[in-house]
């Protein structure tokens, strides 16, 4: 495990605070504090200690915190790949960046500019394009080149595109992981439809 | 490796910089807690971005349930349609009637006001929605209706009688006229 976690910290990258921000809203509101200590502890015993209430939302940590935080959370809390699917739902509900970029939810076609930007403005690492868009007949493919991070954070991201989708659209979104780096792909892709 | 010092003192800027919107971000947070007026942020598209403390309460819906909905699942989709629509074209609202739906399913009237935000280009990039519970003063109108009600029956009931004791002692008084000419002269 220790080899392990030692592999995830070496991935070069980092990523913004608000991510722990909103695993931290998620704990407590889910759990209390107690399960927020529980995390905690998890991460000490990890060898990367996270104290969520110090981070700030727009700082950068390395990339590889971001996926200890989610392996902490599901062994802390058994969560399934659902429940780490609706903990990415419900993040960027809360998140301080996507309120920053509500300015381009005014059409989906806007918004899809911009998708690269957004995801900019999370990670250092990793490219997210629009591979393909019909708004008539209600789908989108996004493509994620580069941030072959953990297969937990595949789970999470659908459903945090799902959530952004549903934002612009007012509809609730349907999302596929078509392709996937750890099921043998170049790069991931993200079905939905709506 | 070798770390120069203007590096380190770009690092040091930075993370100042980081500091000081961390400050920001609270004080904004905080101040949008502070408000015992129910205040919603929504997107140019009608979604709900932002609701405070105060919107959780009255509406009884969680922070979860309502942000990344369309605001007209919580308001009276006409009227709100018609409040985005103003809102957009004159910048704010100040003061309209319009019914808010709670998860109790129960309907609240509020009056409304709304300001528009726009980006430093000039695009409008959502609009704030404030209300204020209008059930005690609807209870109290209502009081009040009744109360009048009341009163125009007293009054019709009291003129009512005053009218009937006039024609009475009209009676009596004819009556005793006529009385006093069937008397015999003495």
């Amino acid at each position: 495990m220790k080899e392990k976690i030692k592999k995830i910290m070496e991935i070069k990258g980092e990523t913004r605070g608000v991510v722990f921000k909103t695993d931290e809203e998620f704990i407590l509101r889910e759990k209390g504090e107690e399960g927020l200590k529980k995390i905690e502890k998890e991460l000490k015993k990890f060898g990367y200690p996270i104290k969520y209430k110090e981070i700030t939302n727009m700082a950068y940590y390395p990339v590889g915190l971001r996926i200890l935080s989610l392996l902490a959370i599901k062994k802390v809390f058994d969560s399934s790949e659902e429940e780490i699917r609706k903990m990415g739902a419900d993040a960027p509900k809360i998140s301080l960046i996507i309120r920053f970029f509500m300015q381009y939810f005014l059409s989906l076609r806007k918004t899809l500019k911009e998708v690269s930007k957004m995801w900019r403005k999370h990670y250092t690492i990793g490219e997210l394009i629009v591979a393909e868009s019909n708004e008539e007949k209600k789908f989108i493919i996004l493509r994620l080149k580069g941030f072959n991070l953990h297969p937990i954070v595949c789970f999470y991201l659908a459903g945090y595109f799902s959530t952004v989708l549903k934002m612009i659209v007012k509809k609730s979104v349907l999302c596929q992981e078509t392709k996937c780096f750890f099921r043998g792909d170049k790069y991931h892709e993200y079905l939905f439809k709506w | 490796m070798v770390v120069s010092k203007k590096e380190t003192n770009d690092k040091k800027k930075i993370s100042g910089l980081f500091e000081d919107l961390a400050l920001l971000e609270s004080y904004a947070r905080e101040l949008f807690s502070f408000s015992p007026l129910p205040i919603c942020y929504v997107s140019p598209n009608g979604v709900i971005l932002e609701v405070n403390p105060a919107f959780e309460k009255i509406s009884g819906y969680n922070i979860y349930e309502v942000i990344g909905e369309p605001i007209e699942n919580f308001f009276d989709k006409e009227k709100i349609r018609e409040l985005s629509e103003e809102t957009i074209n004159k910048g704010f609202v100040k003061t309209k009637e319009i019914s808010v739906f709670t998860k109790e399913k129960r309907k609240i009237t509020v009056s409304v006001f709304t300001a528009l935000r726009k980006s430093k280009e000039g695009e409008i990039i959502g609009y704030f929605v404030g209300f204020f519970d209008l059930s005690d003063v609807k209870k109290k109108e209502k009081e009040l209706q009744e109360k009048m009600e009341e009163l125009k029956r007293f009054n019709r009931l009291a003129v009512g009688r005053e009218l009937k004791m006039i024609e009475l002692k009209k009676e009596i008084k004819e009556l005793k006229e006529k009385l006093e000419k069937s008397k015999p002269s003495t």
